[in-house]
């Protein structure tokens, strides 16, 4: 069956009376009282707590494992290791096990495995277990690990054959148009390496589950999982590997973050269903901080090397990227990150010449996963980099030139991206707009030329900018004419040719003169997926509702809410549908005995798919109602409507009835088999990438703009956040306030990822996993995130929506080291750009 | 985690005597905020722990005279009451600063000064802020009372001159006088809940001509074992006429005398570089510049000066936002 299709005619016609309004978040209630029910909270009857023992090692054999002593500790029931349990595999390649036998490839590696009647006990037990390793070579560099004579982290692959060297058989390339032939015809070439490390979701709500069996071998597995369906089935399959012929069924708790990191299932949540097993009790495991952060699976880290070249007029010409992704000893779904990479790579600007190589490499470091963004934060880092680098070899304006090249709506990508709505354009001008880009621009170069504005020099620029109306005008003027950009150089060095890059904009004699603190502006672009992601053979989602005699409905969805508010917007689109107010939908989520199939809470896709799985049983529902109404009203189908909680007569005003009498005529006057209830399945109809990676595989494709003014301080190198714009094509916001929340956090969050937050390890093995040392930016260090809501509806998006889950990360740092290249011409290319590489690269182009 | 014995007297003589009577098996505790990670995380296993909150007299702010003169603290007194006096605040601004920059506000409301003090940590905002003021000791032990000069306690990290079952009793910061200017800088990764990458203290306290300095105290934290004073540096600027230079030029043998180290919460050079650079803000924003004719007030006098994000007002809380996102 097709989906139904709103109209754009529709869809103006119509006045909205929930959708689009900024209601609260359905749990924000028991969330600020205390009283959601997390994970810690969950206690069952008979439970037992589980812990994990875990190699102190990188690489080892393990020679022997003594669990004697542990297993005589008074209410310790059961010690496991892979010696005494069944084999379970799990992962993307199905390269980790959830106990390992005869080999640790990584610091985090479970190795023994206990449940007791206390959690004290349980540490206790763990302590004693006494495991002799034999070290063995051990390499955490992925270009060494490339190297011939590295030592191998896996001998075999999972089909039991022998690994030639560390890096993983993956398809990641990517190439449309002809490269050669773009260089050839470049007038301009920027080339440069970037490079990303480890950052973990630091989730406040520490992972953890509890594993039930019943007598008949049932799994209840109380979760905290993104993929309700997708772990249901990769613990059937355990349940397989166990010899266990019972059915699973998987019950989330309140969440207390994501962020991708659940969106794969861990080797603690096996172990707690090994021990479970074993016990024939329920068993819970959950993890302190420490564990949170040393035993889950961080971002991805990059090394990339990128190309982009351009003609005389700006045009670009072609862009080639290559990068090394660290994998670690594991494969999760960090290792298909560069799927997701191409997206941007292929199709952010346009671009015919485009080459993509990704390589993925085992190392004896950490395992890597999903994160926020899901590798364009990393890869939107080098490209809008190196942008601005072309840019101002160009010399062209970074907000001209990102214009000259934008995407428009109406086009096919190179990559087959059939781009319908696209607000790119729409969020550059609106970023550029409220920083008044070109009277900045003005300000600055008036300054560099001698003639200040302003007594204070860089610290009043912003002000100046904000008041000169000459110098706007004037920037503009410039900007429109020959092409000598403001700001762009010092104004008495002509742009060249020559490689001028590492010159500052600032020209060094004017260095001493610069105050301690000055200010620069920068800005990046992003491309995400914003209709879905076909990743797997099926994107869609099912949402099955009733609707009672009372007029109460309940909406039964496959998707799930991790904070994001998807909750709260499925009440909002059924409740638009059905002519309701919010208060009268229930958002049921999060158990597989009870929701539909869905692919998980990934990709920005809830909002978009689950979105429309809910709109399309919703407009079932509406037809089901109103033509039993037509029934009992006795009037025509077509003059009916559902409005204010009332079935609505056009032409009949006196026949305006109130929903739930309809709904109880329609029960009570009946033959029977009247139930207004409806299942529907959204499969979006995109394409599963695979082979030359074309094809179109999201519905939408969301667009943003973020602009950034840092102030730097020349002597310490730190970097102040002055103002931060973020705009984004949402398509439709149906919650405004829930969306603003999704841009601010992930505004703050990729902030964190520029200048502050890094996990550190010394030959694998973490050295920073608490808030102490791991710098998650805090209320404190919070800046004032505007965003701008750019509303160009996606046609297929529920009531024009986009997915707007991950894209407030993605070009922040990239906004940030081109608005620290402004201020001090200096670019930074490793993240995070922490006050001792600022200042260090400072001292450097200054010649201290 | 082990268990152990929670002992609360109500006296400082009782609790001298719990902890001499029990040796190396107890630890005394005051706001715990360290103590109980080191417990937690199986660092120290103590069989005892002698709580010192049931002892009357010790969370006390008392100053000498309203406008102005010494100032004596109470060991138990919590980083927050320092942070919150209005009185510190006008008369010994850096060590309230000191105080409003330590951790979060939860763990100044229960962390003490007196434990920051003994814990010894290189870090130890109020300890390094103290050292400005020529603060002393009062200790109790089972003999009795002793001094000793804040300057002579510490030994090394986590290692002071404090003898087994003596106890922290007070801290007496004499008057520092008329025409005294202090800042105290943390210098951090992020502005909230931080371990100071390192930290500077300055404190001039001029003649009356406004020019002449007449004592000169530059504290720095996690630039050696201990907190320490740069007495080569404090030195070159006494009895001589404040210039921007005469800092210069002390700040540099302040940065070459450090004993700054490179671990990987932080690198030596920068450490070092940072004590180049903020022993002359810490100067400048002690107000003693605009004293002394260097600056006009309406100029850079503060951390006001800095963008959005860092303009805090520089009063209060201006030692917490000091510090880079």
């Amino acid at each position: 069956m097709n989906p139904p299709v709103i109209t754009e005619q529709e869809r103006v016609q119509k006045e909205l009376a929930v959708v689009g309004k900024g209601i609260p978040k359905a749990d924000a209630g028991v969330k600020v009282t205390g009283q959601a029910q997390y994970m810690h909270d969950l206690e069952l009857p008979n439970m037992l707590y589980g812990k994990i023992l875990y190699s102190d090692r990188a690489s080892a054999r393990i020679v022997s494992i003594d669990t004697s002593e542990a297993e005589r500790i008074p209410g310790v029931k059961a010690v496991l290791t892979a010696y005494n349990t069944p084999e379970i595999r799990f992962g993307f390649l199905k390269d980790n096990m959830a106990l390992k036998k005869d080999r640790v490839r990584q610091y985090r590696d479970e190795v023994a495995a206990v449940a007791a009647t206390t959690p004290e006990l349980a540490e206790a037990a763990i302590k004693a277990i006494v495991v002799h390793y034999e070290d063995l070579p051990a390499v955490f560099d992925p270009e060494e690990a490339m190297q011939e004579g590295a030592p191998l982290v896996h001998e075999l692959n999972p089909k039991g054959e022998p690994n030639k060297d560390n890096r993983l058989r993956l398809p990641w390339k990517f190439s449309a148009g002809d490269v050669e032939a773009g260089e050839a015809a470049s007038a301009f070439v920027a080339e440069g390496e970037y490079e990303t490390g480890w950052v973990t979701h630091c989730c406040l709500g520490t992972a953890g589950c509890v594993a039930m069996f019943d007598p008949d071998d049932n799994l209840t597995m109380y979760s905290i999982t993104q993929i309700p369906s997708l772990a249901k089935a990769d613990f059937q399959e355990a349940m397989k590997a166990m010899g266990v012929r019972g059915k699973v069924r998987v019950v989330l708790t309140t969440l207390g973050g994501g962020f991708g990191s659940k969106l794969d299932t861990y080797a603690f949540e096996y172990i707690a269903m090994l021990l479970a097993h074993r016990t024939k009790k329920p068993v819970k495991i959950l993890f302190d901080r420490e564990e949170e952060f040393f035993a889950t699976s961080p971002r991805q880290p990059t090394r990339i090397k990128i190309r982009q070249g351009c003609d005389a007029e700006g045009n670009l010409t072609f862009r080639d990227i290559s990068m090394v992704l660290d994998n670690g000893a594991y494969t999760s779904w960090g290792a298909t990150t560069p799927t997701v990479m191409m997206m941007p790579s292929s199709s952010l600007y346009q671009v015919e010449n485009v080459r993509f190589r990704a390589t993925c490499v085992y190392t004896n470091n950490t395992y890597a996963q999903a994160m926020r963004g899901y590798g364009t934060p990393q890869l939107t880092f080098a490209l809008e980099s190196n942008l601005d680098e072309l840019a101002e070899k160009a010399g062209i304006d970074g907000y001209e030139f990102r214009l000259k090249n934008a995407n428009h709506a109406d086009t096919v990508t190179p990559q087959g991206f059939k781009v319908d709505s696209c607000g790119h354009i729409a969020c550059l001008e609106a970023v550029a707009e409220r920083m008044d880009w070109a009277g900045y621009r003005a300000v600055k170069a008036a300054r560099l030329a001698g003639d200040v504005t302003g007594a204070g020099g860089d610290a009043t620029l912003a002000a100046a900018a904000a008041t000169s109306g000459d110098a706007t005008q004037a920037a503009t003027g410039a900007a429109g004419g020959a092409g000598a950009t403001p700001g762009a150089a010092s104004p008495v060095a002509a742009p060249v040719e020559s490689d001028t890059a590492g010159v500052p904009p600032v020209a060094r004699a004017a260095w001493t003169e610069l105050p301690d603190k000055v200010r620069g502006i920068g800005m990046a672009c992003l491309l995400h997926v914003g209709g879905g992601a076909k990743i797997y053979k099926s994107d869609g989602c099912g949402t099955l509702i009733k609707v009672d005699d009372l007029g109460y409905v309940d909406v039964y969805s496959g998707s799930m809410d991790m904070g994001q508010g998807l909750d709260t917007v499925l009440r909002q689109i059924v409740a638009e549908t059905l002519g309701l107010g919010v208060d009268r939908i229930n958002v049921v989520i999060g158990d597989t005995d009870v929701c539909p199939w869905d692919a998980g809470a990934h990709a920005s896709r809830s909002t978009f798919v689950a979105g429309n799985s809910a709109l399309y049983a919703a407009q079932q529902v509406r037809e089901q109602i109103l033509n039993s109404a037509a029934d009992i009203l006795d009037t025509p189908r077509d003059g009916l409507d559902l409005e204010g909680g009332k079935v609505v007569c056009a032409d009949d005003p006196d026949k305006t009835t109130k929903i739930e009498k309809v709904l109880r005529k329609a029960h009570f006057a009946s033959a029977g088999n009247t139930m207004f209830m409806a299942a529907y399945f959204y499969e979006p109809p995109t394409d599963l990438l695979a082979g030359d990676f074309k094809g179109n595989y999201s519905m939408a494709y969301a667009w943003g703009c973020h602009g950034v003014e840092v102030e730097v301080d020349r002597r310490t190198g730190q970097i102040d956040i002055v103002r931060y714009i973020a705009a984004h094509d949402v398509g439709k916001a149906i919650n405004p306030l829930l969306l603003r929340g999704q841009i601010l956090g992930g505004g703050l969050q990729g902030i964190g990822w520029a200048l502050a937050e890094e996990m550190i390890f010394d030959e694998g093995k973490l050295l920073n996993p608490n808030f102490r040392d791991y710098k998650m930016l805090t209320a404190l260090d919070s800046v004032d995130v505007e965003p701008i809501l750019v509303e160009d509806p996606a046609a297929a998006g529920p009531y024009g929506a986009k997915g707007i889950g991950e894209p407030g990360l993605v070009p922040t740092a990239p906004a940030i080291a081109n608005a620290i290249y402004d201020a001090v011409g200096i670019r930074l290319r490793k993240l995070p750009m922490k006050p001792e590489m600022v200042l260090q690269a400072i001292m450097a182009a200054e010649g201290r | 985690m082990a268990g152990f014995e929670y002992v609360r007297p109500t006296t400082l003589e009782g609790a001298v005597a719990e902890l001499s009577m029990r040796g190396d098996t107890a630890v005394a505790v005051a706001g715990a905020t360290d103590l109980w990670v080191n417990i937690r995380s199986g660092k120290m296993k103590p069989e005892a722990v002698v709580s010192l909150r049931g002892i009357a007299g010790l969370d006390v702010l008392t100053p000498e005279r309203a406008d102005g003169g010494g100032l004596t603290i109470g060991a138990m007194t919590p980083h927050g009451k320092v942070e919150d006096s209005l009185w510190a605040a006008n008369y010994l601004p850096a060590l309230q600063q000191g105080c409003a920059g330590l951790g979060s506000r939860q763990v100044r409301n229960v962390g003490t000064v007196g434990g920051n003090i003994c814990n010894a940590a290189p870090c130890a905002d109020s300890a390094t802020a103290l050292m400005l003021f020529d603060a002393t000791l009062v200790i109790q032990g089972p003999g009795g009372l002793r001094e000793l000069p804040l300057g002579e306690f510490f030994v090394g990290p986590g290692m002071t001159r404090l003898l087994k079952g003596e106890l922290l009793k007070e801290i007496r910061v004499p008057d520092p006088g008329a025409n005294t200017f202090s800042r105290y800088i943390k210098h951090t990764r992020r502005r909230g809940v931080e371990l100071a990458m390192m930290s500077v203290g300055v404190r001039l306290t001029l003649e009356d001509d406004m020019t002449t300095v007449k004592t000169a105290r530059i504290s720095l934290g996690v630039c050696a074992p201990t907190p320490t004073c740069a007495t080569r540096a404090q030195d070159m600027l006494v009895g001589k006429p404040l210039t921007r230079e005469a800092v210069e030029a002390a700040a540099l043998v302040a940065a070459d005398d450090s004993q700054v180290r490179d671990s990987w919460r932080g690198k030596a050079w920068y450490r070092r570089e940072m004590i180049r650079v903020l022993v002359p803000r810490a100067m400048e924003q002690s107000g003693a510049y605009v004293a002394a004719g260097l600056a006009a007030p309406s100029d850079d006098s503060g951390a006001a000066s800095t963008g959005a994000g860092a303009s805090d007002d520089p009063g209060a809380s201006s030692g917490a936002t000091e510090g880079g996102a």
